[in-house]
């Protein structure tokens, strides 16, 4: 009596087993949709149907045969909601905070709050062609030497392993490393030259605006700071440090710290910014600022004297720098030369233009008899 | 006589499976997840000069790597996310996706949000406090983001939350 019904009962379980030992991954939607609740009856086996898959939820047993009698269930349409509420409306909430923290970001004006600094304030335009294209006649008109102020030339440190950086498409490249400080006034002076000397060799990019500490000595000396600073040049890497920032730290025990060394900076700090190289301005286990390290071949401490920058302003200073008459220019303009000989040095004398003009040969003459 | 497994006898309703583009995407964003913080490990106990990341300007990977919110608790956050991404790599993986065992998808859900708790205070730190951006904590950060969507997105239906419970029968496992 039962055997037709019990065939038929026997195949379908047989057919509802094999679905069931199906992966647990696998993806393929079964007809029926959501499981009915009944244990051993549900075609929808332990996988959720895809609801989205066409047709009414729950409208039975699809195109094949009829296996499995669904109930129609107002529940079903609403299947997915909870679960996308959930992930859409957490997605919602970490891009919204994250959309404030930036709005926040960019309405404080960009200050760190931490640190100390203030905001970055580029240098004007006219300021920065001024510095960065002084005319060749004056570099060689200047030479080394200064009426108003002493030139430090750099030491020569024969016998070290050159430093070289990583430059661009992988090349390696002779590194120029300055370890400064805002707050310092020999940075301040010094920087006017490196930046003269460097734009011959490459190209500045976000120098930014600053002066020494108006509470150390020769206060708010007017200069750049290298703290944004991009410099491209297809002869040397140049890697400019500005260790802390002109403004006195919370507890008033120093400045604030703006960027920290790297393994490498350190160990070019600890190794070459010593007074083993720079007895006459550095005790033992001190290091001082500024440090320019040129390929480890050339060190400098400080180039001149900043006082005379004394009562200038910036727009004065970069001004004059297409003068060779001018004292000030003098002074910086034969620190970079000596800076411009010393690079000239590391990159095998390139560009010839540069190197072989008659500022630099003459700095390059005096490097070699220092 | 209809035999119940371990699993279906348990409480709760039963575990969903998960399509497997899901279990793989989530291995996948779990490895970068790893591979990202091995980077910012190692960055971190030989020098943040090995990474290869812009030094100056908004996005600046030394100065992010090296401040003192590079710290939580006294711990690298370096070290830290390592260890989350150890601990996520285990969950997100196939066997993990497969377990019958309810706490393993609660805990990679928990992990999941607690992750992108931690990283919107990094991402806070960055923005308002370091005042720099590091590429490559950013990368961790939208990895973990698109984790939590897909966890997300699985753990609570594959778990029976928010739905009647139903007899668990004709569970694999």
């Amino acid at each position: 009596m039962a055997n037709p019904t019990g065939s038929d009962r026997t195949k379908t379980d047989k057919e509802r087993s094999k679905q069931m030992s199906r992966p647990v991954t696998s993806n393929q939607p079964r007809a029926g949709g959501r499981p009915n609740g009944r244990s051993g009856q549900g075609a929808g086996g332990p996988r959720r149907s895809n609801t989205r898959s066409g047709g009414p939820p729950n409208r039975g047993g699809g195109g094949g045969g009829r296996r499995t009698p669904s109930r129609p269930s107002p529940r079903s349409p609403s299947r997915r909601s909870p679960t996308a509420l959930l992930t859409w409306g957490t997605a919602a909430l970490v891009v919204v905070i994250v959309i404030v923290l930036v709005v926040v970001k960019i309405v404080g004006g960009g200050n760190t709050l931490s640190s100390g600094a203030k905001a970055f304030q580029p240098a004007s335009p006219t300021v920065v062609a001024q510095v960065t294209s002084v005319p060749a006649s004056v570099f060689n008109e200047v030479g080394i030497t200064s009426p108003v102020a002493a030139i430090n030339p750099p030491i020569t440190i024969p016998g070290q392993k050159q430093l070289t950086f990583p430059g661009p498409n992988g090349t390696s490249l002779p590194g120029v490393y300055f370890y400064g400080a805002e707050y310092c006034p020999y940075c301040a002076a010094a920087r006017w030259s490196a930046i003269v000397a460097l734009s011959r060799f490459g190209t500045f990019k976000k120098l930014g605006n600053m002066q020494s500490s108006s509470t150390d000595i020769d206060p708010s000396t007017p200069t750049f700071t290298f703290v944004e600073t991009k410099y491209t040049s297809p002869y040397i890497v140049f890697k400019p440090e500005e260790y802390y920032s002109n403004q006195v730290n919370a507890a008033g025990t120093g400045y604030t710290v703006l960027t920290p060394f790297t393994k490498v900076e350190a160990s070019l700090v600890d190794t070459y910014d010593t007074s083993k190289y720079f007895p006459q301005t550095l005790s033992e286990g001190e290091a001082g600022f500024p440090f320019f390290d040129f390929g480890n071949k050339l060190l400098q401490d400080t180039l001149y004297d900043p006082s005379i920058l004394q009562g200038l302003t910036r727009n004065e200073i970069a001004s004059g720098l297409a003068d060779a008459k001018n004292p000030i220019t003098q002074v910086i303009v034969a620190g970079a030369n000596y800076f411009s000989a010393s690079v000239c040095d590391i990159d095998g004398q390139m560009p010839a233009s540069v190197c072989t003009s008659k500022g630099v040969t003459a700095a390059a003459k005096a490097l070699k008899q220092s | 006589m209809q035999v119940l497994t371990r699993a279906a006898r348990a409480e709760g309703p039963e575990i969903q499976a998960v399509p497997a583009w899901r279990i793989a995407l989530s291995g996948v964003l779990s490895l970068a997840g790893l591979g990202l913080s091995v980077y910012l490990t190692v960055a971190h106990f030989v020098g943040a000069g090995i990474l290869v990341c812009s030094n100056s300007g908004a996005v600046n990977c030394l100065k992010v790597t090296t401040s003192a919110q590079s710290h939580f608790l006294g711990m690298p956050v370096a070290v830290l996310g390592l260890g989350y991404w150890v601990v996520m790599t285990a969950l997100n993986s196939p066997w993990a996706w497969r377990s019958a065992d309810r706490r393993i998808h609660a805990a990679r859900l928990a992990l999941s949000v607690l992750g992108i708790g931690f990283v919107l205070y990094l991402l806070s730190a960055e923005l308002l406090i370091i005042g720099a951006i590091c590429i490559y904590c950013t990368g961790v950060h939208i990895i973990t983001f698109a984790q939590l969507v897909l966890v997300m997105a699985t753990v609570p239906a594959m778990l029976g939350w928010g739905r009647a419970p139903t007899t668990a029968a004709g569970r694999r496992r």
